[in-house]
């Protein structure tokens, strides 16, 4: 299999891989909640980190748990441990977040039996001066509680080890992630999203390691399509294959995305400090911040355009995962903000379950936009 | 519209036509501190109230003037006029109906409540209710260019961890200079305790009031209750609070000695949870008529002013900023619930899934689960919300709630 299969394959096939490597290696399998929960404590541990993701189809499980007027992304998650799905995890860890998550992490500690259950209480308000001398306790706490349900201690040597493998991890995505820079990009926006969608479960040695291969491959790579539109990608937690697809197969590559299944999970590295808990918990207070946390000043903002520019997008899509309040309260502001500075939207409101078919047209229509532009 | 106006009914105690009286000196007084040049800032619930009033800073509550545009029935246009503005009709209508007035004909505008909403000079918020909070007051902060700080709390599960209660501390000792620095007030450590003394009295008199509504027949319903509660929000460390409140509680513990209670013939005792619908207050007033009565509310009890142990008084301060429904997890929710069934002697829970609030709707259908199986006692879930009446369906709502008595009924007979 090629490198870049690799990803494409154990995103179609991430249960299969979590219980192959449990049988493999005889370590423990935790499902994590949110792009905040410190993975590198885990990879410490000797344990998998395999986040909790929906699988865009259609349920009715959730109901009896979940009101249908909470996101789509946690019901689809929580529907997921539901059927059983995730019967192989041995724990669950939600960083805080959003009420959504905070719903679906509770309901399924309540409903689905689960050996080790965590609520990390990541704060809030991250730039408060305050934030990094709390979250580091609250870090400390969290590697006590794994080390209690392992009955084995986290060294520092195996601290070094997950923060060393989990920034790895980091440099080789933006690595590949460079390549969607050129013109025409070598990457599509697909294959993006399998590559740093993988990166959230699949065990970081191995995903280094096909990171590495298919760099070369990348580099190597002849493009034979017309690259068309170049277009960002900007949500919360659309991790939607066939959506992207779509996108790709009307005259457009998605060249960069501003979401937790994209860059917002890797694009910062943690940076090294004698004490190694400060190290790892720092490293998520610093992260370019999800709207749930980014406040009193607007650090996205900035950080989104500068994406934009950095890899020549034309246009943005905004992706609105229905009843997400956080990316509600800021996408009115966000679309006037990337307008102002030269980037045309389109915004689409996701559910679960997609309809490809209207958003073919309104795609369509936003690139003949655009296109016109560079005619006039 | 999907509803009508609230019909006006007698009050059970006659100390509860006090609230307008209440309700109206607050926003008067809030325009006469802008007036005279004193600070004004917008705060949001949870807040840590007492300090605006023990530095002289106006606390003025916009969640509450939505709530009254809702009871006067103007939130519908309000919220429109934020939806034309691209916010979403799924975001909190509180927040709607305020980005509405703000964004729309501005807070100025002669045709709203009380002459409008005083201006800002400082918004402060906190993550304890909710995050749409904090994403309004940023559209809020940007649209006046005044400074904004974020009291930041994660959720908890009693008893309170000692690194959230320092974390929150933490942010107070950072709020504290700030207000000083933006708005030129001096901190007085010694008036700011007197006031935590004047928020506890006023709790434990709110407390009293609610703890003689566990008495069979109930002195006092829900509807009259959510026309009370607002000093308890806004007006903590305010000495008229600890009068009104005294009225009240005098008034229903006389009622309670008497035996006499708020419907001659007492058959059903409700409890409500979430915030109300406030243009349709009505509705509670509505059971009446078949001898029932909402006489307990988990937002009346467990989102504003819980008592503090005096003795430690910063530790007391964190803590009942911390432990408040909205900030709890769903298994806290569901002991206090079982708890609180009991001693109110309830017969059923009606639970408001509100389209506004996420956060307090987190859970109900978990929480019905085990009230059903550990105690017996049955739900209704009503699809609403607080401020925005479209969300509200007069009729399916009225036939479920018929039907639900019923259902209580049979089951007491």
């Amino acid at each position: 299999m090629a490198a870049l299969e690799k990803f494409e394959h154990w995103y179609h096939n991430r249960h299969e891989y979590a219980r192959e490597w449990k049988k493999r290696t005889g370590g423990k399998v935790i499902g994590t909640f949110c792009t905040y929960v410190p993975d590198e404590i885990l990879t410490a541990a000797g344990m998998l980190h395999s986040r909790i993701l929906g699988s865009h189809e259609p349920q009715d499980v959730t109901e009896p748990h979940i009101f249908g007027m909470f996101c789509p992304f946690c019901r689809d998650s929580l529907a997921q441990g539901l059927k059983g799905r995730f019967n192989y995890l041995d724990g669950i860890v939600l960083a805080h977040s959003c009420i959504h998550y905070r719903q679906t992490f509770d309901s399924w500690r309540a409903h689905i039996p689960t050996e080790f259950t965590y609520y990390l209480p990541m704060p809030n308000m991250v730039q408060s001066p305050s934030a990094k001398s709390y979250y580091v306790g609250e870090v400390a706490k969290f590697k006590a509680a794994l080390e209690e349900y392992a009955g084995k201690k986290i060294t520092d040597a195996d601290l070094d080890r997950g923060i060393e493998l989990t920034n790895k991890n980091r440099r080789l995505l933006h690595k590949i992630y460079e390549f969607r820079k050129t013109d025409p990009p070598k990457l599509t926006g697909t294959e993006a999203l399998y590559i740093a969608t993988t990166a959230q479960f699949v065990d970081y040695e191995e995903h280094n390691k096909a990171l590495e291969e298919a760099s070369e491959e990348v580099a190597d790579r002849t493009v034979d399509r017309d690259p068309g539109i170049r277009l960002m990608a900007v949500g919360s937690e659309n991790d939607d294959v066939e959506f992207f697809k779509m996108v790709e197969s009307v005259g457009a590559t998605v060249v960069i995305d501003e979401q937790c299944a994209g860059t917002r999970y890797f694009w910062n590295e943690a940076r090294i400090q004698p004490d190694r808990l400060q190290t790892i918990s720092d490293r998520y207070v610093e992260r370019p911040p999800c709207p749930t946390k980014d406040y009193p000043e607007r650090q996205r903002f900035p950080h989104v355009l500068q994406l934009a520019k950095d890899y020549k997008a034309q246009g943005a899509i905004i992706m609105q995962e229905k009843f997400c309040d956080p990316h509600e309260g800021d996408n009115p502001v966000l679309k006037k903000y990337l307008e102002d500075n030269g980037i045309p939207t389109l915004g689409l409101e996701f559910d679960s379950t997609n309809p490809l078919g209207p958003f073919r047209i309104r795609v369509e229509a936003f690139l003949e936009t655009l296109r016109t532009d560079d005619l006039f | 519209m999907t509803t009508t106006a609230p019909k006006k009914k007698g009050r059970a105690l006659n100390s509860s036509y006090e609230a307008a009286i209440v309700l109206k000196e607050y926003w008067e007084g809030a325009a006469r501190h802008r007036a005279e040049g004193r600070p004004v800032a917008w705060v949001s619930g949870n807040v840590p109230i007492e300090l605006f009033w023990a530095l002289g800073i106006y606390p003025v509550y916009p969640e509450n003037y939505s709530a009254v545009c809702a009871s006067i029935q103007r939130a519908q246009e309000l919220c429109e006029e934020a939806e034309e503005r691209g916010y979403s009709i799924d975001l909190c209508s509180y927040s709607r109906v305020n980005l509405g007035i703000v964004l729309g004909k501005g807070v100025d505008h002669p045709d709203l409540p009380y002459g409008g909403l005083p201006r800002p000079d400082m918004l402060v918020t906190t993550r304890i209710p909710c995050l749409p909070q904090v994403k309004w007051w940023e559209v809020v902060r940007e649209f006046f260019d005044i400074p904004m700080f974020v009291v930041d709390a994660t959720m908890v599960d009693l008893p309170i961890r000692e690194s959230q209660r320092q974390h929150y501390l933490g942010q107070i000792r950072e709020l504290i200079p700030c207000l000083e620095k933006k708005l030129g007030v001096r901190f007085q450590e010694d008036t700011f305790l007197e006031t935590l003394k004047l928020s506890d009295r006023a709790a434990e008199i709110w407390l009293e009031l609610l703890d003689l509504r566990t008495a069979v027949p109930s002195p006092v319903g829900s509807r009259e209750m959510c026309g009370n509660v607002f000093p308890l929000v806004a007006m903590l460390g305010n000495p008229r609070t600890i009068e009104f409140f005294t009225h009240l509680r005098d008034e229903a513990k006389q009622c309670v000695q008497e035996g006499k209670g708020a419907l001659e013939n007492e058959r059903i005792r409700l409890g409500w949870d979430n915030i109300p619908m406030w243009y349709n207050l009505k509705f509670f007033s509505d059971v009446e008529d078949r001898n029932a009565i909402f006489t307990y509310e988990t937002y009346l009890r467990y989102v504003w002013g819980g008592r503090m142990d005096l003795n430690d008084p910063w530790t007391a301060f964190a803590d009942k900023h911390l432990d408040v429904w909205l900030n709890y997890s769903i298994n806290q929710r569901v002991r206090t619930l079982l708890h609180d069934i009991v001693k109110f002697k309830l017969d059923g829970l009606v639970f408001h899934q509100n389209r506004s609030c996420k956060r307090f709707s987190m859970g109900q259908r978990d929480l019905a689960q085990v009230i059903q199986e550990n105690l017996g006692v049955s739900s209704l879930f009503i699809e609403s919300d607080m401020a925005d009446p479209r969300a509200y369906a007069e009729a399916p709502t009225r036939v479920k709630m018929e039907a639900f008595l019923e259902m209580l009924e049979g089951k007491k007979s």
